[in-house]
């Protein structure tokens, strides 16, 4: 198992080479000068040269490309062409703000999609599973931003019980920065009136993300577990007296959730990448956020920074859904 | 996930309404708080209540009064201003305002020749006569150099360079601090989040009783969510880009709904070197074929103001003589026909801004294109591509559209900007590449002579060979669209400063 995980470490290296390439040339191909975004608009010629040259903007896209990784290679993401930070100072402050509604996102996602898809799998025709069907119907159909909307409007709007967007209240001031997630930083400081204000803050964008997240992960697991309920091996657990709840969690369950794990593994690439719009809606101030305005000015080491954390968190997840497989399932070995 | 709502309701309660803390519901955050950078509104707004200018426009007006500067004096050449510095002054960190500070600010401008310096390029340089008076000298006169100074915030010299980096002038350290001596300062500013402000108590503008002690400045880019806010008493303020969103909250109780006038413009550029626009008919034809009206009263719903001939309303010399720009379909197709213009054979580019609501304006003008026979496609591009889209002649569109945002109502601002051919390419607004030696000439002259009649006769001349050939369609004119609480006294745009929340002259009843 060891030398697999060094294996898949070592194949990571040859992916984000691939990914950064990608990345590099696909930005320098967007519309735009990256020298004008950062010497300004009114720029005179002169200065525009100044500053390609600084910037190594006047050398063949191969050559930059090259002292590009070989900044990175010493972990320089490199300085953001707008804002003149270092980028990578940057992105501790926004991918932590998106780890956490990624994290909120799947604890609703895995926590209601798998206990609903089992519940809907053991009732079969039942109410409850033709009301799980016809809610999964809906929450795979409806377009994300529309959803948003709805959920502001009723329990912001209506309601007024849930805060409309943010990740703070006005008055409440971030606590002492250590992990960057609002919530874990204000049980670490012991700060309970800002834990209550962040998670009541996170409700919306992670409910508006997780809707749809439910819906697949409790399809999934309703059909995994129809047919491991079909299986032999569940009729020999019935035939031996074991409580049914105990046939379902105990030997059905485990069987159902590989499939399962696949799909909330794919859930969470497509929200690393697909927060963009929500981050937008409730002003989250994330990853998502830190890639539209790097996008919309050019700031090349912003995409190239985001794109390469994204990437690496996206690996990671990949590596993590790959092992818990092992572990679900004791059939695979990994050499 | 309902359960988890009232949950988490329940465990917390809104804060109390603090009557002297304002919440205020922007669209777009600043991208820093640089105050060379008060060129773009987003940053301009902030920067207005956290600096102080020499010079300011009254609030809601175009008057200027004295601001770090007790009073001024011009050289009879029109070529030197010597300004006394208030001895009250003081930055945030208690230092007094000086003239090395003016100096400082000014030859960082120099320096880094970005943002405001597009609006001070005739400032030539600045000189210390003594710690309270200080020259800017000027290449030539300038009438417009006053209002242009409104835009210059004077920042803390000392405090920039001890935060220079890397010899950057401070631009680094500015993105997220305050070096200023405006009436309210830097409590926090979070990143793509919000920004808060509170009261500077050694202003040197003093406090009276009706002021607001500190505000936050959150940005919701969604106007509905910002909507919402504001109804249920969540926030005090919201900008608004709809006019439908202004009209839902027309009646709703509670709520004050404002259009202000502003001296923001639309215009429309053809570009004058592109093969079929190189006719002024076809472009004069072009501009007749667009449905003013429609714009201002269906996608507009009256919210703009139908401007009169090349300048707004209210900016210096525009005259309620000007004609209004009109659709005339039968003389557009006498135009093409004089032309001699196959109009089977055009297809013309047109660059907007779809992401920011232009798509109706290219729309409008697609339509009435396509009633000459000369189709329109789009180009539907961010503002900084098109910027540079339009730095280079062989990259340009046909047609384009641009706002412009003066700061002031000196028509030097609009005029010289838009049609000197010394301002198309690298940057600049000429997009229609308009270059004509007459026309240069003319802005030249106004924009360097100091007596206002013989000025405004210049421009005369100018609106008049501008009709004539036409580089610009001028579309309307912007009216300033937000929703408040009814208790909110004070909130007045400042024509000269377009988009933003100017805070000191706020109040709130108690």
């Amino acid at each position: 198992m060891r030398r697999y995980v060094v294996r898949r470490l070592l194949l990571m290296v040859p992916v984000l080479i691939g990914v950064s390439l990608l990345a590099f040339f696909l930005s320098n191909m967007l519309p735009g000068d990256p020298a004008r975004a950062a010497a300004g608009r009114l720029a005179t010629p002169d200065q525009l040269e100044a500053v390609r040259q600084r910037l190594g903007l006047d050398r063949p896209l191969p050559v930059q490309y090259a002292l590009y990784m070989g900044r990175l290679s010493r972990g320089d993401l490199g300085t953001s062409l707008t804002s003149k930070q270092d980028v990578a100072r940057e992105l501790l402050i926004f991918f932590p703000a998106t780890l956490e509604l990624l994290l909120a996102t799947m604890v609703i996602t895995v926590g209601v999609g798998i206990p609903f898809g089992v519940r809907a799998a053991t009732r079969r025709g039942g109410w409850f599973d033709h009301g799980f069907l016809g809610f999964s119907y809906f929450g795979v159909g409806m377009p994300v931003f529309f959803l948003a909307l709805l959920l502001q409007l009723v329990f912001a709007g209506w309601l007024r019980v849930l805060p409309i967007a943010g990740r703070l209240g006005l008055e409440t001031l971030p606590p002492p920065g250590l992990t960057g997630m609002y919530t874990v930083d204000a049980i670490l400081a012991g700060q309970w009136s800002t834990f209550v204000d962040a998670v009541r803050h996170l409700v919306l964008p992670a409910t508006t993300l997780a809707i749809a997240g439910v819906s697949e992960v409790g399809r999934i697991t309703r059909s995994s577990m129809l047919l491991a309920l079909s299986q032999d091996y569940v009729r020999t657990a019935r035939a031996k007296g074991l409580p049914e709840r105990s046939v379902w969690l105990h030997h059905a369950l485990p069987n159902a959730l590989l499939l399962t794990t696949t799909v909330i593994g794919l859930q969470v690439a497509f929200l690393l990448g697909g927060t963009v719009l929500i981050e937008n809606l409730f002003s989250w101030g994330g990853l998502g956020t830190y890639a539209w305005t790097g996008i919309f000015r050019l700031d090349i080491p912003v995409i190239m920074g985001v794109t390469l954390i994204s990437t690496i968190a996206y690996l990671f997840v990949n590596l993590g859904v790959d092992l818990l497989y092992a572990r679900l399932d004791p059939r695979i070995e990994y050499e | 996930m309902i359960a988890a709502a009232l949950v988490a309701a329940s465990l917390g309660c809104a804060p109390a309404v603090d009557r002297l803390h304002l919440v205020l519901l922007t669209e777009g955050i600043p991208p820093t708080l640089d105050p060379v950078a008060a060129l773009d509104s987003r940053v301009d707004n902030p920067i207005i209540n956290l600096y102080s200018a020499l010079v300011q426009y009254e609030p809601g007006s175009t008057e200027l009064r004295p601001d770090l500067a007790e009073s001024f004096k011009v050289t009879d050449d029109g070529r030197r201003y010597v300004f006394t510095l208030r001895d009250a002054a003081r930055f945030h960190d208690g230092t007094p305002v000086l003239a090395e500070d003016v100096k400082y600010t000014i030859d960082r401008m120099l320096t880094l020749k970005i943002g405001v310096w597009a609006y001070l390029t005739p400032v030539s340089g600045a000189e210390v006569l003594d710690p309270w008076h200080v020259a800017v000298d000027l290449y030539a006169p300038f009438p417009g150099f006053l209002g242009a100074m409104t835009r210059l915030y004077i920042a803390n010299a000392d405090l920039i360079r001890a935060n220079e980096f890397e010899g950057d002038l401070g631009q680094r350290w500015l993105q997220t601090h305050d070096a200023g001596a405006g009436p309210y300062r830097l409590v926090s500013f979070q990143p793509q989040q919000q920004f808060t402000v509170e009261r500077f108590p050694a202003y040197h503008g003093g406090w009276g009783e009706r002021h607001i002690d500190s505000a936050v400045f959150r940005v919701i880019r969604e106007e509905a969510a910002r909507r919402i806010a504001l109804v249920n008493g969540d926030a005090d303020w919201i900008y608004l880009s709809s006019a439908d969103t202004l009209e839902a909250l027309v009646g709703e109780p509670g709520i004050v709904v404002n259009r202000d006038p502003t001296l923001n413009q639309l215009y429309i550029a053809f570009n004058s070197q592109s093969r079929h626009l190189a006719d002024a008919r076809v472009r004069r034809a072009l501009a007749l074929s667009y449905d003013y009206e429609g714009h201002l009263e269906h996608l507009m719903r009256g919210n703009a103001e139908w401007p009169r001939g090349v300048l707004p309303a209210r900016a210096e010399c525009a005259s309620l003589d000007s004609p209004r720009p009109r659709t005339d379909l039968d003389e557009a197709r006498r135009l093409i026909a004089e032309a001699g213009i196959d109009t089977d054979q055009v297809e013309l580019t047109m660059a907007f801004e779809g992401t920011t609501g232009e798509t109706p304006i290219f729309e409008i003008m697609r339509a009435g294109a396509a009633q000459l026979g000369i189709r329109v496609t789009a180009v539907d591009i961010e503002w900084d591509a098109k910027v540079e889209n339009y730095s280079r002649l062989e990259t340009s569109t046909d047609i384009g559209t641009i706002w412009l945002f003066a700061p002031g109502p000196e028509a030097h601002h609009f005029l010289y900007s838009l049609a000197h051919s010394g301002q198309a390419g690298n940057g600049g607004n000429n997009f229609a590449w308009y270059q004509d030696p007459e026309m240069d000439a003319l802005l030249e002259a106004a924009a360097e002579e100091l007596d206002a009649e013989i000025r405004c006769a210049l421009y005369r001349q100018v609106e008049a060979l501008w009709l004539e050939d036409m580089p610009f369609a001028v579309s309307v004119t912007m009216v300033g669209l937000s929703a408040q609480r009814d208790d909110l006294h004070g909130y007045a745009v400042s024509l000269g400063h377009p988009l933003t929340q100017n805070l000191y002259p706020m109040w709130r009843e108690q």
